[in-house]
């Protein structure tokens, strides 16, 4: 809450805060700064105390050169200026915690002064969009990296430990820790805001961890933070008063201080009190700081030069008069260290640009998950498999892990082998994509990081089903358990197969993979279930993908024409076949023939724009339809006690018809509206070969009633049938079955069966399309020969062909009955 | 060669130092000692009127000697190892304390101090 309170404060431009850390880094050594005995936290009580450390009368402090070399170290790392000579003080004060009443120090002659510190920003990512001002990267590859100036890092040693017991009015001590070396870092205000102290700090933590100079233990134990905060109106110089905030013991705590105390130096300042130059301590609990001491009160330490310790030179390779034996030299100390955390990540960037960009680098700064990343990385030699193993430690290892400690643990559980081993395996497929996760679980879960990986996946079993008959076995099991999912398979397969892609997953934890168990299902809904309709549905999910709600239909049909019937005709029939000459023609008129010898009323529509054959076999060559009815519709011509229409009846010549798409669909329209059809119980239209645009303004035009395919028995005729087929399924035309054409050929000399164009093509067609044989015509050459002199077989009554036109129009009937209202 | 501030008083024989009750605050401060009447307090005053004799002394081209060894150069410890000959046992650090509390030394109760974050003991442990 104070949080976006103190931003608040910042960004609206009349303040500027200034803040300054005092922060105290407990050394990485063995043994204690002026005595030998041991630095090591929790140890019995009192157990590692010297005379020294006990102030005992001769005792003398003797300096240790790792804790000088650590102080180095931190100079190097924060670019001080090391200043050669320095001295040691005594800091007079009177404590329980302090034996001698004084604490050595290097208040006024410190061994490094004037540094400078880059640190990068570190934002939470769903900050980004909303602070704009806090912008965290500038481009793919960069952070922003803010400085600080370090005032002073000095060497100091550290007090015993009070415990105070308010019943007994007492205080116990333990001097364990007195005497353990400490390096105080002083910081110039440089920090502008929280969020730029809480960035410094994980910064220098890296560091300090990363020089070995503290302990891994973050902040809480190694270091110790004092956060000078002062709040001043904008266009004013800072005064010099200040509030010291002490008792920051946390990252987190650094923030709420700093914000904490940014908020309520705003308040004093808009009502216009001073600040007053106090020190406060921070309440973790209350999340707020509370008045310890005025700086009036401050105690005068009376600094003195430590007459004990002699003054400390430093050396580097410049000097020529070394006057000490075993001397410390800061070149080599200096050659000895590793790269510092800005550098590294630098490098990173450079070395894994194929797929690391500063946002994952910043993540896994956020993460504290560098050194686990360098290590895996080390582990890893393919990149490819390095890009895997970054998106799993984002992701997976993220959402296991999500707070530093808890980073910490799952290093230490899964060490950067056993995670490569890992990565490995599922990239060979071994382990599956799902188990990664919970392989991931397990292994945190257990603390003994030595276990080979083998180890886990025998004992939970979690290696991938490869083996395809228990794939199979498997993928049966579910569909019996499952029937459900079998129905839907028919509506919706893509949903269908997601449905069992899922139980599976759950059933057998994961073990199977992704792709396989789509494909084993995929697989066997062909062979069980298919319709080439379903099968191409499977192919391309595309073009089928799912089904529109019936909202959605009518939405999308809004820009089609709405299909209207023609009035007074009961039922249109359509006749039609992908491919050209197998019939069709031939077949309507007889068809429409015999059904009006049933007494029906029929009218036969040539839409066969490009070839009109009707004229000819209804004998109504160059005949044209001129006259026009009381409302302006043109009337049909009408023989053998038909109404037939034709394109060719309308045109003035004989020739071509070399018309575009758009005069194609306008004369459609004419020959199916502006017609005087009615009253009609069945209108045949005679389609072109094909699936273009007449079959389709036909089908969208008018409520088709039901569509008659005509092929040939030949394999060259059913491809293209196939496709017509599909094609009327595709606009919702109902097929009522198929007439094959040319199915045998009677000798008529020796009357010898011969199936000229093939055998037993319409059946399989038939099968495949779950359609049905309306009839089976053969060859006949009377048949032809009446056709082409425009004489309808009908006339002749008692050819064979005759019946099989009756036998097929009285099956039409039946497929499509109609309610009669006049009879002829 | 590092550089003192020192801050000189005006040498005066015949001003005496007065110890008004603030300066006798901070003194008794500073150094732990009671003044417990006005005789002691006047014995500290006619004290640093005799020791400000020192100021006699022209010492501004002199930089201050804090040890007496001055050629010697800080000596550093090489070994960075934990020497348990050199390590008092418990007993003996607890060996010439009047009270002590289960290892711990004890001293009377006096309140927080900067910079350390104190503990508080949890009685329900005790």
């Amino acid at each position: 809450m104070a949080a976006g309170a103190a931003a608040a404060v910042l960004s609206s431009g009349r303040f500027y805060a200034l803040i300054g850390f005092e922060i105290h880094v407990k050394l990485a050594t063995n043994s204690k700064m002026f005595s030998p005995s041991s630095a090591a936290p929790a140890q019995p009580t009192n157990s590692q105390v010297t005379p020294f450390d006990m102030a005992l009368p001769g005792s003398l402090p003797y300096f240790n050169r790792a804790c000088l070399e650590a102080g180095i170290r931190a100079a190097i790392g924060l670019n001080c200026q090391i200043n050669k000579i320095s001295h040691f003080e005594r800091k007079h004060y009177f404590y329980p915690d302090s034996p001698a009443g004084y604490q050595i120090t290097q208040q006024r002659y410190p061994f490094a002064s004037n540094g400078l510190f880059h640190y990068p920003l570190l934002v939470k990512k769903d900050k980004i969009k909303s602070s704009t001002k806090y912008k965290f990267v500038d481009s793919p590859n960069s952070f922003i990296v803010k400085q600080c100036r370090i005032d002073r890092i000095q060497l100091e040693h550290d007090t015993g430990r009070s415990i105070h017991d308010e019943h007994q009015n007492r205080t116990l001590i333990d001097l364990n820790r007195f005497g353990t070396g400490l390096i105080e870092i002083v910081t110039q205000p440089d920090i502008k805001s929280s969020l730029e102290g809480e960035s410094f700090l994980r910064e220098l933590n890296r560091l300090l961890i990363k020089y070995n100079i503290c302990e891994q233990s973050g902040l809480e134990t190694a270091v110790r933070v004092d956060a000078n905060v002062s709040l001043h109106r904008t266009d004013t110089k800072p005064d010099g008063s200040r509030v010291e905030v002490k008792n920051i013991g946390s990252f987190i705590d650094v923030r709420q201080a700093i914000d904490f105390e940014i908020k309520r130096q705003e308040q004093l300042l808009v009502n216009n009190y001073p600040i007053e130059k106090e020190t406060r301590t921070f309440d973790t609990n209350k999340h707020q700081t509370i008045h310890l001491r005025r700086k009036e009160d401050q105690i005068d330490y009376r600094f003195m030069i430590e007459p004990n310790l002699p003054p400390l030179h430093l050396y580097d390779n410049n000097d020529k008069q070394i006057q000490q034996k075993d001397f410390v030299n800061i070149d080599e100390i200096k050659k000895t260290l590793p790269i510092s955390p800005l550098e590294e990540r630098q490098e990173f960037l450079n070395k894994y640009k194929d797929f690391l960009t500063a946002e994952h680098l910043h993540e896994l700064l956020r993460l504290d998950m560098m050194d686990y990343f360098r290590d895996v990385m080390n582990q890893l030699d393919d990149n490819r498999l390095r890009h895997i193993a970054l998106e799993v430690i984002l992701n997976d290892v993220k959402s296991i892990s999500y707070d530093g400690r808890k980073i910490r643990k799952f290093a230490q559980a899964v060490s950067p082998t056993l995670f490569a081993d890992i990565i490995k395996h599922v990239d060979k497929r071994i382990v599956t994509r799902f188990s990664l996760y919970t392989l991931l679980t397990l292994c945190n879960k257990n603390r003994d990081s030595t276990r080979p990986l083998k180890s886990f996946l025998d004992e939970h079993n979690m290696y991938a089903i490869t083996d395809e008959n228990e794939l199979e076995k498997i993928c049966l099991k579910i569909l019996e358990e499952n029937p459900k999912t079998i129905d839907r398979y028919k509506t919706n397969p893509k949903k269908a197969i997601e449905q069992l892609h899922s139980i599976t997953c759950k059933k057998h934890h994961g073990r199977i993979h992704d792709d396989i168990v789509n494909d084993t299902f995929k697989h066997y809904f062909l062979k069980n279930m298919s319709t080439r309709l379903n099968y191409f549905r499977m192919i391309f999910p595309r073009y089928h993908s799912t089904k529109p709600t019936p909202h959605q239909q009518n939405m999308m049909a809004r820009g089609l024409p709405k299909r209207t019937p023609i009035d007074g005709v009961q039922h249109v029939i359509a006749v039609g076949s992908g491919k050209g000459g197998v019939g069709k023609s031939s077949v309507s008129v007889n068809l429409a023939l015999a059904l009006s010898r049933l007494s029906y009323r029929v009218g036969i529509l040539d839409a066969d724009i490009f070839g009109p054959s009707i004229p000819t076999l209804l004998n109504l060559r160059n005949h044209k339809a001129t006259t026009l009815t009381k409302t302006n519709l043109i009337e049909p011509l009408i023989n053998f006690n038909l109404k037939c229409m034709s394109i060719a009846f309308l045109t003035k010549s004989d020739g071509p018809v070399v018309w575009r798409g758009l005069m194609v669909m306008q004369a459609i329209e004419k020959l199916l509206r502006q017609i005087a059809w009615s009253p009609l119980d069945y209108l045949i239209v005679d389609l072109p070969p094909g699936t273009g645009d007449i079959q389709l303004s036909l089908a969208q035009l008018i409520p088709l009633s039901g569509v008659l395919m005509v092929t040939t028995p030949q394999e060259l005729s059913l491809v293209d049938v196939r496709k017509a087929i599909e094609m009327f399924r595709l606009v919702q035309a109902p097929i009522l079955g198929i007439v094959e054409n040319f199915s045998t050929y009677f000798c008529q000399k020796c009357g010898h069966e011969e199936k000229i164009f093939g055998e037993n093509g319409g059946e399989s067609l038939g099968k495949e399309y779950h359609l049905k044989i309306l009839q089976s015509l053969p060859i006949d050459i009377y048949f032809r020969q009446a056709c082409d002199e425009g004489r309808p077989i009908s006339e002749k009554n008692d050819t064979i062909l005759w019946s099989k036109f009756n036998n097929l129009a009285n099956e039409i009937v039946k497929l499509l009955p109609t309610d009669r209202t006049t009879i002829i | 060669m590092s550089l003192f501030l020192l801050s000189r008083r005006s040498f005066s024989v015949l001003t005496q130092i007065k110890i008004d009750p603030n300066m006798q605050k901070k003194l008794e401060h500073l150094s732990l000692i009671s003044f417990q009447n006005e005789q002691t307090i006047k014995k500290v005053e006619q004290t640093i009127h005799s020791s400000d004799i020192i100021h006699q002394a022209n010492v501004d081209h002199l930089e201050p000697l804090y040890t007496l060894v001055q050629t010697e150069l800080c000596p550093l410890r090489q070994e960075d190892i934990v020497s348990n000959e050199k390590t008092l046992q418990t007993k003996q650090v607890l060996k010439n304390a009047s009270t002590t509390y289960e290892d711990y030394l004890v001293a009377r109760m006096i309140g927080k101090r900067d910079s350390q974050t104190v503990e508080k003991v949890d009685t329900t442990k005790l």
